[in-house]
């Protein structure tokens, strides 16, 4: 063997992921959204333009959103990431993700994980009805192939009336 | 709910949420990156980084000694074993091309795979496959048609004449007569540029290999051709390899071809015994999948005096790569513009020469529209041409030329059948939706305020669903059928399934089969099971492309399911010993005429009616089938086609400054007959019209001269984003096919169609005041705009001096 190679130095890392700690041990080198879908199967998170543009791989690091494929793994070391997998509780949907089915706000559904995981971390932070100039900004964000994006700016406005109207209920718990 | 509060089954025309939504929602999809397998292999390709050349060495034992590496393999080593792909056209003036999985000899264009090298991680693959040494000795790149069709030219492939795959012509009534006394002549030089469909799933493969048995799961539109071809091309005995294409991120016709690392794949996994897996990078997905749309139009129309025009003449030129992909070849783009050119108008005169044209770029493929935007663009910038010359509304030009109500079915000069359509009807609904006469005026104004705001309409026909699994034999497409089956049967325990041998990437076939056969049945969307897209499961299927599947599987479903429900009241007549007459099938049972719900012991599921059709004594209802299902058949005979038709207007505001061009409003006027679900249709209109605006504004794979691709990363080659793309007003009108059972009509591919037509009559428009000279050039970028405007501006006069110049 001519091997000139080096096995790279393998680096633990811990960080939460839906809530629950995760210990791996990783080649320093691996991105975010690979050790999410090979190590831990989670594979909501998806891989396309690999440069930041398209925002297929979004996930919500550290209480910001960012773009898993540009994101080493052991960047969220000690961290805690959530992903798609993250949002329904006990099989129930999010009224976000309720929107985006009621909207028509998916086809092929390969970028919805990633849209949904942009507009999870911008809805929760709102504390104003957006007006549809903001929410479109929010999802120019992202790239969709299929939908031409009404379905999801609709889905986003509908995910806030329903917040607001539960909230006038006083239903919404918190 | 009904009214009793009683769960009814939905109704075609219903709006019904998707089923499929529920798995993608959660990150539940299952894409083919997703498959996992046990130490699986990877597999990084090399690529050529010449455009054209002769394959000198092929350098691997470097890579070959790395760590990890279990081999490296080139074209010599698979030429024997794996035959090329080749997809010709049964006709004389035709000249195929052979696309090795690895490049034997020589290298057609950057990014064709070269080698390929196996590893146990795939990052160690894509570090060895850097340290292959090609070494190519340059040949002239062939990079544009002139070039290509040059005298001295080298001839791409051995044995060619000239570097043309196709070069045919359709002649089809008197042309010369109405040239001779036209009342006028128009000529337009258009260039369609070259654009990629770029679905966001990358191409991916992954190979099992499992006590003898492959099984390959692969992002594909057509998985049961795609087996054909491997089996073919490999030598396979057909139940040696099961193809399951999963959920597909995306397809839009770039999906609906083999691709030479399918074979690789399939070969690396047998020749090893291991199974192997390997996901494209965007580069290689924008190198070498395939592209679309590079087509070049020299068209001539005349016209009468009252603007109808009477005859046309085209010259088609598609630069369409190098090579034929397999199954639709290299003369397909053309085909399809030469039998779209005339669109909705009755023109019965027409001479149009297509050639289809090797260069060293990527082979083009069917890309959503396949050939009708660059018909569509020609014939509707000849309505333009014919209004502006004639001073007449470029609608009311359009009202003259359409093909009248009272001529359907309509036969084309062409030779296509157009089965149904109200043009004039969807031109009125168009002129109302829009308030046509008012919102031209109101740009005016704003002109004359010094605004460049403009109106541009455009009209478009899809004809869809014309390919057959029997055609595809004819043409050498080695399939074992020729006839697709679709299937619903009724299980014990009351779940409905259905086989389609269509493919879902987006559409809502899942949703859509379910709707339709709960509009039989009465039963509730969640029973009945959708199945498709697996060799094993729906193996009599040529899958989903043409906008075919609510013809060819929607419509033979429904077909279906209605004889199953006969089916299930003859069963439960002969259960029940009564007279069939008397009893009706609602909510998923069967019961007596008139007897309200839930009389106790009067009504029969579906579930039993299928157990006791199972478990009955043979001389019990000798004459009833064991199954309660039925299958029904899609072929040749079906396949003859439908047509939607539609019309699109938009209105937008140029920046004259940067050529940019904002679209403040857009409204399309649709007909695919009655709609089987609103949600559905308007989702594929929007999507359509994205990638259209898309198409006519920002997309183009640039080559340079040299023959490297400029456009190789999604920061090079921009796709629309949210705010490039605003909110659809969908109207309809409403024909029903004849040739369906529904009277639906193939739809996804139209709303993309006539975008770019659309798009440059109103940037016209609203740049009528600078004397530019009509938009010729897709797409339409600021760059290109804004040179017009300097053009018109140094012949005539600085931007910025608005008169509001109208004519």
């Amino acid at each position: 063997m001519n091997d000139t190679a080096q096995a790279p130095e393998l680096v633990e890392i811990a960080f939460d992921v839906n809530g629950t700690e995760r210990r791996l041990v990783v080649d320093p080198s691996r991105s975010l959204v690979d050790v999410l879908r090979r190590d831990l199967g989670l594979t909501g998170a998806h891989v396309s333009c690999e440069i930041g543009v398209c925002g297929v791989c979004t996930v919500v690091m550290n209480d910001e959103p960012v773009r898993a494929c540009l994101v080493l793994a052991v960047q969220a070391d000690g961290g805690s990431v959530r992903t798609v997998e993250g949002l329904a509780q006990d099989g129930e949907l999010t009224s976000l993700q309720e929107a985006f089915r009621e909207a028509h706000g998916l086809q092929c559904g390969f970028c919805t994980p990633g849209f949904l995981m942009l507009l999870s971390w911008y809805l929760e932070r709102l504390d104003r009805t957006p007006d549809d100039d903001e929410i479109r900004e929010i999802v120019s964000s992202n790239l969709c192939r299929c939908t031409g994006y009404q379905g999801i700016v609709d889905a986003v406005r509908l995910a806030v009336s329903t917040r607001t109207t539960l909230a006038a209920d006083g239903s919404a718990g918190t | 709910m009904s009214a009793t509060g009683e769960t009814r089954g939905v109704a075609l025309g219903d709006r019904v949420l998707r089923t499929e939504d529920l798995r993608f929602l959660v990150g539940g999809g299952r894409f083919v990156d997703d498959v996992v397998v046990p130490d699986a292999l990877h597999v990084a390709f090399v690529r050529s980084m010449e455009p054209h050349g002769d394959i000198l060495s092929v350098e691997t034992s470097e890579a070959a000694s790395r760590h990890g590496v279990i081999g490296v393999f080139t074209g010599r080593d698979l030429v024997d074993a794996v035959a090329p792909l080749r997809a010709d056209m049964p006709r004389s003036d035709w000249q195929g091309s052979a696309y090795h999985a690895l490049a034997v000899d020589r290298v057609r264009f950057v990014g064709e795979p070269v080698a390929a090298v196996v590893a146990t991680d795939f990052r160690l693959a894509v570090d060895a496959s850097e340290r292959v040494v090609l070494d190519v000795r340059p040949l002239e790149p062939l990079v544009d048609v002139e070039r290509a069709l040059a005298p001295n030219a080298t001839p791409l492939h051995p044995g060619w004449r000239t570097n043309l795959f196709a070069d045919h012509r359709l002649e089809n009534g008197d042309v010369a007569t109405p040239f001779a006394s036209a009342a006028g002549i128009v000529r337009l030089d258009l260039k369609n540029r070259r654009q990629v469909g770029l679905p966001l799933e990358p191409r991916a493969c992954v190979v099992s290999f499992e006590g003898g048995r492959l099984t390959l799961w692969t992002s594909s539109q057509v998985p049961q051709i795609v087996r054909a071809g491997l089996v073919s091309l490999l030598g396979l005995g057909e139940d040696e390899l099961r193809v399951i294409s999963p959920d597909v991120g995306g397809g839009f016709g770039v999906k609906q071809q083999l691709f030479p690392e399918e074979l690789v794949l399939v070969y690396l996994a047998r020749a090893l015994q291991r199974s192997i897996r390997w996901t494209e990078s965007s580069l290689e997905h924008l190198l070498a999948s395939v592209h679309a749309r590079e087509q070049y139009h020299v068209v001539e129309a005349a016209y009468d005096a009252n603007g109808r025009v009477t005859a046309v003449r085209a010259d088609i030129t598609v630069d369409a790569g190098a090579y034929s992909m397999f199954p639709s070849g290299a003369g397909l783009d053309g085909e399809i513009a030469l039998l779209a050119l005339p669109g909705p108008y009755n023109i019965s005169a027409v001479d149009v020469h297509v050639r289809s044209v090797a260069t060293n770029k990527c082979p083009v493929g069917p890309y959503r529209g396949v050939g009708r935007p660059a018909a569509c663009f020609s014939i509707e910038r000849v309505m333009d041409a014919v209004a502006a010359k004639l001073g007449l509304d470029p609608l009311e030009v359009r009202r003259r030329n359409v093909v009248p109500r009272e001529r359907f079915p309509y036969r084309a000069a062409t030779g296509v059948l157009y089965d149904s359509g109200d043009y004039e009807a969807v031109l009125d609904a168009l002129r109302d939706a829009a308030d046509y006469s008012s919102l031209r005026e109101s740009s005016r104004e704003a002109r004359q305020q010094g605004r460049c705001v403009g109106v541009g309409i455009a009209c478009f026909i899809e004809h869809s669903s014309f390919v057959s699994a029997g055609r595809f034999a004819d043409r050498g497409i080695p399939l074992s059928f020729r006839e697709e089956r679709i299937e619903v049967r009724i299980g014990r325990d009351g779940r409905i399934e259905v086989k389609l041998p269509t493919h879902n990437h987006g559409q809502a076939h899942e949703t859509t089969a379910a709707q339709i056969v709960a509009s039989v049945l009465g039963c509730p969307l969640d029973v009945v099971d959708v199945l498709f897209g697996d060799t094993e499961v729906t193996p009599f299927g040529i899958g989903t492309f043409n906008s075919r599947s609510v013809v060819s599987a929607g419509s033979p479903l429904l077909l279906a399911t209605r004889r199953v429900r006969d089916l299930a009241l003859e069963a439960a007549a002969a259960m029940l010993e009564c007279d069939v007459s008397d009893l009706e099938l609602s909510a998923a049972s069967v019961g007596p005429k008139g007897v309200p719900k839930g009389v106790p012991n009067r009504v029969t599921s579906l579930a039993r009616i299928a157990t006791w059709l199972q478990d009955r004594e043979p001389d019990v209802a000798p004459q009833l089938p064991r199954m309660l299902g039925a299958e029904q058949l899609f072929d040749d005979a079906d396949a003859t086609g439908t047509v939607a038709s539609g019309a699109h207007l938009a209105v937008v505001e140029v920046d004259p400054r940067l050529g940019t061009v904002a679209i403040l409003r857009y409204v399309a006027v649709e007909d695919c007959g009655p709609i089987l679900n609103p949600l559905v249709v308007r989702g594929q209109i929007q999507g359509g019209v994205a990638q259209g605006i898309g198409g006519a504004l920002l997309e183009e794979f640039v080559y340079g001269a040299d023959g490297q691709p400029l456009s190789a990363s999604l920061a090079d080659y921009v796709i629309p984003g949210a705010w490039d793309v605003p909110e659809v007003e969908i109207h309809h009108v409403v024909t029903p096919s004849p040739l369906t059972a529904h009277g639906g009509k193939g739809m996804a591919e139209g709303a993309t169609i006539p975008v770019a037509a659309v798009l440059a009559a109103a940037i016209d428009d609203a740049l009528v005041g600078y004397g530019a000279a009509p938009l010729s050039e897709i797409p339409f970028t600021p760059e290109r705009v804004h040179r017009l405007l300097a053009d018109a501006v140094a012949h005539d006069r600085p931007v910025g001096e608005r008169e509001g110049r109208t004519t």
